[in-house]
């Protein structure tokens, strides 16, 4: 008898979502939203809403479940990077909360794109995206039912996070595994190893000084001109402020910008160019001429750019009294 | 000892002027040691003789402890007065080290009847130490480069700010001393690695010994010297020399590093020392092979090689990673995982994150610490690489990864510092020797000069050029010369005089600016440059030894436990060894939530006092207020339910204390006690009251009273608040306030005057014949 | 024979010295209504000092020493007392450790109802009665406001009202009180039937009424936090001759008796309010190892330890020992980590003997005993408990064996090596060496 019922239902909800898939169809009870709901998310974690699905899942009065709804615009002629972003996180939670335990239907998501729905863009008053909301089971979303992505980003941890916050369900995020760096470095193992494998017969330039010279220089100069720091910090390319001119130096000692570290890389590989020059300008063996001009022209980059670099440290610190050269 | 060291650099023929290069050696080596320990001292000609900042104390308090009690009731000593109730097993939980150093200098002093006090040696322990760095640089580079690099290198790194900004003078802490030891081990490594020989292996393993016991940075050295051994193997610079070093070296420092109760088991159960392990392995499977190949034929070796290589290999990972999943090994700790994952501290443990040390580095600091050596010392990587031996191949390693993790930590510069000092002088060492020449005919044998046979004369010269500011420089390079003009010569000299000039006086300013405050005592200057000294840290420290009862527990961010035990001697509940996360958490919690709340936990913790810093009056940028949010993540951490960051920002995201804040951050507790009473303060005439200098903003809760605490002392510029919590009995009868009351009694507006003290009864029965009184009740 | 005369006269003093009291009264006809329960308090040692309670002279404390005790408020009308008495002076009395009876009645006065809701009660509104029309004494003249109450509406602390069973019934009018239900203090002592309310008996019912059925109190006691006693009285008649001595009779549950139970329930509360009974106090707290005497600087973790306490209770003005068996001890390093009965020992002690956790830190010796009527008992000894020595651990253990072995073999190995590798031959060590 039960199972008669049960089946019963089924159908009628299949039915009705059928029904429902042609978008026209009024006052289903709760029981029936939810079974919808249920089997729509069966079929893809992420529900696409238009205007009246909206309405009737989302806006209708008796609710039992809470629904996390993006408002986006993916359509191409928007040109919304973020948006593309914000919906890989967006998907990922809802893949993950959809194969979790925690499973149930207490929690839905959802997307609105712009051009399906502008008129709920109107009705919410919203005129940016990507924007998450959350949709409580009983009353209207309130201030911090929005996702501050200003503040906290969209990455998909702090979406769960927020999720847990408004309504109490725990989500562990499981991304589907990046396999582009692992191809990346298998692809550069296997082309190392080949050009080995090739060159096998001559293998002296691995014992060459000079190669591993300028790399090592090179990593040093990017270490000791803080590209660590650009990296962990992700500060801007350079400053532009209201008047329109442009700073390339980050005023204060604290921050710096990624121009400004491009060019003290520069300045300092300049002076290390400048002792090796005048190195080898004593030691090298020839006619004086050459070993004049790069003495001299060795002696110009070290003094010259040593001070350039100790006047753009000046204008780091302030109350600095020493300059070389030039202030 | 110098003499010894400058002796073993000389070549026979030029025995007369042994004499002179070892007097200058010896001169040049003491002269460092003197201003690498007078410019030090600024701290404490400005100030006063005083241990610095925050850990220093804990070390004072600990090394006070162990000269009191004696080295195995401080081996023992149970801290009851930190971290309450949980407290400390101080003996298992510090790196002894630098308190041994003290405790038998000490020790000696007074075998001598020298009667120093010990906080004296604590104090200027660091400076002395900073010579002995520059002697051992100077060995260092000497079997590096040449002994000229050598006095270079010391004397840059006696005054270099990287090194002095961790070894001024009352700054105790382990660095001070394990810089020396990393370099002495370095030179006893290379040494060995050169002599081959199994006593300057167990030196360096007994330096090591050292090391570990110095400072936690050891994990630096024994995974640098594995990857030295590594690298040379890769190199095919196998020999039996590196082979006896190195085994002798690992097994004595591992069984001498086990004995250091901090350190205990982790050198064969962490990951951090499994790379040192995996090359001892390594090392034997290729001596193997060395053997086999003096045995079987060139086809079968190969075969052998190939083969047998890559089991080894194979095996050796295997056995690495199925142990770590057994568990036997722990996998990386997270202050070392945060330097491969540079991301990771940021987001997994904020404790970490919020020491502003563990901030990666600008190429502002890296040019502030090293100034011209920043720019210089790629030059020596680029010589050292150039003609490289076994050995440079060490220090080309060191530079490398001590660059990389300078530039993922601040702290690290510390590592990096050395080695710049070493490379730069070889850098100089290598032009000057050069440009002071007097004739050329010597050049040839000097192109592939090696480690040992250095001329002396040449020696001779650029040491003069190292001493510095010496007049010999100016006779020398007067001497005729072919190639090069004369005066280009001359010119080069004096612009690299002149540069080096600028190094030593960037070094003094940067030493006396940013480096010599011992940031408990704070130095404001007016405008005429008259400087007052703002000593509310300890006037509040002293406040709380003398008026608070002897077992009281004071409560306070992490920052100052240290602080407090040390100054006031009063117990704490969380300090500046922050080995438990979740008891932080609590602190922060009660901190950042409402009065009430916070209520309970400082009751179920019983605190008597909490201490706030507040600089707002005096615009002290470093206060409680501006770490709250730390204070408010790492109680997230522990407690999500309760503590949300996003509760303490406004709408747009931003954190501010005026009108606008957030209401969770005007009514937390840190906020309450940092601004109480601060609503009526007026600071001048120009600014509205309650006026915040630090956050520039007119506070936004002003006059609020607090009901579970009262104010307890406020010092003179109101840096540190002192509040005495309320016990539960000071609460007598809750009574029930009017607004709750189901009864509305009209207010009642007394009739008494000074006058007339009589009260009024209600109908006042009168008496009336035949009346049963109980009626009109 | 003198010593015993003198023990005697001591005895006597120490009767008599229970504190002297001050009562305030509406009128002095109070004085005689209700001259059988000052009687008792005199008999029982107090020393009364009548005032009424608007006299401009009153002071309750001089140059900071209070000059009373206890105070007995017996004004029911009053409406600002007289001197410099106020409800802020009450309240800072009861803060100091003084203990106050209050009574009112129907027409209770404002400062009454001012100081009972510092205490956490309110007194009903002005001329509301405690109203029963199926408990009502037979005595009532129809408006069934004059109770009679079962000894069951008592509250069941023997140490307050005394023993529940024997006591007759109890006759009652005036006002209801309500207590604050989130106060954790206050002590509902007599509570009404579940057939009353608490309303003006002369008006039309309009509104729900404040107090219905149990919740309304007609005795609520407080015991402060700092020990001091506050008894508020719904009805001052409850207190008078007429009610002690009259007889009391009701139809439901035919309760009768020809004597009220008034007069030991008021004498037991006041026993109980001016602190004559439920008096305790820790005289003395010891702890140390098991087999030692003195307590140790500090403990080492899985010691067993004994810790020892002495309750005194007062009894007639001495301290005698105290006994119950449901006093408990908690080990606590923020949670309770051991948590055990104390056990009764025959020298008036309580002691536990228990083994200290395998952990280390600050503990703190806990005993809280708080019961219903007894002065509240909390006492906390701190120790610290240490972990082992480097010296305490185990030297040999049998899993190592393994390492020894290995170890011994490898010293006896060198010694072989060094024996072979001095007699060896010249050349075969060239060759060695390089």
């Amino acid at each position: 008898m039960k199972a008669l019922k049960l089946g019963l239902l089924l159908i009628a909800t299949v039915i009705l979502y059928n029904v429902d898939a042609q978008g026209k169809r009024q006052g289903s009870t709760l029981a029936e939203r939810v079974q919808q709901l249920t089997d729509m998310t069966n079929k893809r974690p992420i529900l696409r809403f238009n205007a009246n699905k909206f309405r009737e899942f989302v806006k209708t009065a008796p609710r039992n479940y809470s629904v996390i709804i993006m408002f986006t615009a993916m359509a191409a002629q928007r040109q919304c990077m973020v948006c593309r972003q914000a919906n890989d996180e967006f998907s990922a939670v809802a893949t993950s909360f959809r194969y979790s335990q925690a499973y149930s239907n207490k929690l839905f998501f959802g997307v609105v794109d712009f051009d399906e729905g502008s008129d709920i863009f109107q009705m919410l008053k919203l005129n940016t995206a990507p924007v998450f909301m959350h949709f409580p089971a009983k009353g209207k979303p309130k201030g911090p039912d929005t996702m501050d992505i200003q503040r906290i980003g969209f990455a998909a941890e702090t979406i769960s996070k927020w999720i847990a916050e408004r309504t109490d369900i725990q989500i562990r995020v499981f991304r589907p595994p990046n396999y582009m760096g692992t191809f990346a470095l298998i692809m550069l193992i296997a082309f190392v190893a080949g050009i080995l494998y090739l060159t096998r017969n001559n293998l002296d330039f691995l014992c060459n000084k000079n190669m591993w010279g300028v790399c090592a220089l090179f990593f040093t100069l990017a270490m000791t001109s803080g590209q660590m720091w650009n990296h962990i910090r992700g500060p801007p390319f350079m400053h532009k402020n209201q008047n329109g001119q442009i700073a390339y130096i980050h005023g204060s000692s604290q921050g710096q910008f990624v121009v400004e570290t491009y060019i003290v890389m520069v300045l300092n590989a300049a002076i290390v160019i400048g002792v090796i020059l005048l190195t080898e300008a004593a030691k090298i063996k020839g006619d004086p001429k050459r070993k004049k001009f790069m003495a001299i022209s060795g002696l110009v980059l070290l003094s010259v750019f040593f001070s350039l670099l100790l006047s753009v440290f000046r204008t780091k610190t302030q109350g600095y009294p020493y300059s070389f050269l030039f202030k | 000892m110098v003499q010894a060291g400058s002796k073993k650099t000389q070549v026979p023929k030029l025995s007369s002027k042994t004499g002179i290069s070892s007097l200058i050696i010896f001169v040049v080596l003491l002269l460092a040691w003197i201003v690498g320990f007078s410019s030090r001292l600024f701290a404490v000609i400005r100030f006063e003789s005083i241990i610095h900042e925050f850990d220093p104390w804990f070390n004072y308090r600990a090394t006070a402890y162990m000269v009191k009690h004696g080295f195995y009731n401080f081996l023992n000593w149970f801290d009851e007065r930190a971290w309450y109730p949980l407290g400390r097993i101080v003996g298992g939980t510090v790196y002894p080290g630098l308190m041994l150093t003290s405790g038998s200098i000490h020790y000696f002093l007074h075998l001598l009847h020298i009667n120093v006090h010990i906080r004296d040696i604590c104090v200027f322990l660091a400076p002395v130490f900073s010579g002995l760095t520059a002697i051992s640089t100077y060995f260092l580079t000497k079997e590096l480069w040449s002994a000229g690099a050598g006095l270079f290198a010391a004397c840059f790194i006696a005054i270099v700010p990287g090194y002095i900004s961790r070894s001024v003078a009352g700054s105790y802490d382990n660095e001070g001393i394990a810089i020396f030891a990393l370099q002495f081990t370095y030179f006893l490594w290379i040494k060995s690695v050169k002599t081959g020989s199994v006593f300057w292996a167990i030196t360096a393993a007994l330096s090591y010994f050292y090391m570990v016991s110095a400072w936690g940075g050891y994990v630096f050295i024994i995974n640098l010297i594995p990857l030295h051994v590594f690298v040379l193997l890769l190199m095919g610079r196998f020999s039996n020399r590196l082979f006896t070093s190195y085994t002798t070296f690992y097994i004595i420092g591992l069984i001498c590093s086990m004995q250091i109760p901090f350190v205990g088991f982790q050198p064969i159960r962490t990951s951090e020392h499994m790379a040192a392990s995996g090359v001892f392995v390594l090392l034997f499977a290729v001596g193997a092979l060395k053997y086999l190949q003096s045995m079987l034929s060139k086809s079968e070796f190969k075969s052998v090689v190939i083969y047998g290589g890559l089991i080894a290999a194979a095996l050796v990972f295997l056995t690495v990673v199925l142990l770590t999943y057994a568990g036997y090994i722990a996998p990386w700790s997270g202050r070392f995982y945060s330097l491969w994952d540079t991301g990771y501290a940021k987001i997994h443990i904020p404790i970490i994150a919020s020491v502003s040390e563990h901030q990666p580095t600008t190429w502002f600091s890296f040019f502030f610490d090293l100034h011209i050596l920043a720019a210089t010392f790629p030059a020596g990587l680029w010589y050292c690489i150039k003609n490289v031996n076994d050995e440079r191949v060490f220090v080309i390693l060191y530079s490398i990864s001590a660059v990389y993790f300078a530039g993922v930590m601040v702290r690290l510069m510390l590592t990096l510092t050395p080695v710049v000092c070493i490379l730069s002088g070889i850098a100089f060492s290598g032009l000057l020797e050069l440009f002071l020449r007097e004739d050329d005919n010597v050049r040839p044998e000097e192109q592939e000069d090696e480690d040992q046979n250095t001329p002396n004369k040449r020696q001779l010269y650029d040491k003069a050029g190292a001493g510095g500011r010496l007049p010999k420089i100016k006779h020398d390079q007067s001497k005729e010369s072919d190639g090069i003009g004369q005066n280009i010569r001359s010119i080069v000299t004096i612009v690299i005089m002149l540069l080096l000039m600028l190094f030593a006086v960037h070094c003094t300013w940067v030493t006396g600016n940013a480096y010599s405050s011992p940031s408990i005592v704070l130095a404001s200057y007016g405008s005429d440059g008259s400087r007052q000294i703002l000593d509310d840290f300890r006037e509040a420290y002293f406040w709380l030894s003398q008026n608070t009862a002897d077992d009281a527990r004071v409560m306070s961010w992490w920052d100052y436990g240290y602080q407090i035990a040390g100054m006031a001697n009063r117990t704490t509940l969380v300090d500046n060894n922050t080995w438990n996360n979740s008891h932080i958490a609590l602190v922060g919690k009660a901190m950042s939530s409402n009065e009430t709340a916070a209520y309970d936990i400082m009751t179920a913790l019983d605190v008597d006092y909490v201490l706030v810093i507040f600089g707002g009056v005096i615009g002290y940028s470093g206060d409680d207020i501006n770490k709250f949010l730390w204070m408010v993540r790492i109680a997230e951490g522990e407690h999500p339910k309760d503590i949300r960051e996003s509760d303490y920002f406004t709408e747009h995201g931003e954190f501010r204390v005026d009108a606008e804040g957030s209401p969770t951050l005007l009514n937390s507790l840190m906020y309450k006690l940092s601004y109480y009473r601060f609503g009526e303060l007026k600071l001048d005439y120009r600014t509205p009251a309650g006026y915040d200098r630090t956050r520039n903003a007119v506070i936004g809760n002003k006059d609020f009273s607090l009901t579970y605490l009262e104010e307890a002392y406020t010092t003179e510029h109101w840096l540190v608040r002192v509040y005495k919590v309320k016990k539960p009995d000071e609460f007598n009868r809750p009574r029930i306030p009017v607004a709750n009351r189901v009864i509305k009694s009209p207010n009642f507006i007394s009739k008494k005057s000074n006058k007339r003290k009589k009260g009024t009864i209600k109908n006042k029965p009168v008496v009336v014949k035949g009346k049963r009184l109980s009626k009109n009740q | 024979m003198k010593s015993l005369i003198f023990l005697l006269f001591c005895i006597i003093v120490k009767i008599n010295a229970q504190g002297n009291t001050l009562v305030l009264l509406d009128n002095q006809v109070i004085r005689e209504t209700h001259s059988i329960f000052f009687k008792s308090l005199q008999d029982r040692g107090h020393t009364l000092t009548f005032k009424i309670a608007d006299d401009s002279s009153l002071v309750l404390s001089k140059y900071g020493e209070y000059l009373y005790e206890n105070l007995i408020i017996f004004a029911p009308t009053i409406e600002e007392f007289g001197g410099n008495l106020s409800v802020d002076t009450v309240t800072q009395f009861i803060d100091d450790g003084g203990n106050v009876l209050i009574a009112g009645n129907s027409v209770t006065g404002d400062v009454l109802r001012e100081l009972a809701s510092e205490c956490g009660f309110e007194v009903d509104e002005e001329g509301s009665f405690v109203i029963d029309h199926l408990n009502f004494d037979a005595s009532d003249e129809g408006r069934h406001t004059k109770l009679a109450l079962s000894s069951e509406n008592l509250i069941d602390a023997s140490v307050i009202v005394g023993n529940k069973k024997s006591i007759k019934p109890l006759l009652y009018q005036g006002t209801g009180i309500l207590t604050d239900s989130e106060n954790p203090l206050v002590l509902p002592l007599l509570i009404a039937d579940s057939t009353s309310y608490s309303y003006n008996p002369d008006q039309p019912i309009k509104e729900y009424p404040h107090a219905v059925g149990k919740d309304t109190v007609l005795v609520a006691g407080l015991q402060a936090r700092n020990n001091a006693r506050v008894v508020f009285s719904g009805s001052l008649a409850f207190f008078s001759d007429e009610y002690f001595t009259s007889a009391v009779s009701r139809k439901q549950g035919n309760l009768k008796s020809d004597k009220s139970g008034n007069d030991e329930v008021s004498t037991a509360i006041t026993q109980w309010v001016f602190k004559e009974h439920g008096q305790l106090r820790v005289k003395s707290v010891t702890h140390h190892k098991e087999g030692e005497k003195a307590p140790p600087q500090d403990y080492t973790i899985m010691e067993n330890v004994v810790y020892t306490i002495e309750i005194d209770i007062l009894e007639k003005g001495q301290w005698k020992p105290f006994t119950a068996n449901d006093i408990q001890l908690e080990f606590v390093r923020i949670d309770p980590f051991v948590r055990t009965t104390l056990q009764r020992k025959p020298n008036g002690q309580y002691e536990a003997k228990f083994k200290i956790p395998d952990v280390y830190g600050v503990y703190q010796f806990k005993v809280d005993y708080d019961r219903i009527g007894y002065t509240r008992l909390f006492s906390t000894t701190q120790v610290s408990v240490r972990p082992l020595e480097h010296t305490q651990y185990e030297r040999f253990i049998s899993c190592a064996y393994p390492y020894y072995a290995g170890a011994f073999s490898m010293m006896f190995g060198v010694f072989i090596f060094s024996i072979v590798f001095l007699h060896i031959k010249e050349d075969d060590k060239k060759s060695k060496s390089d």
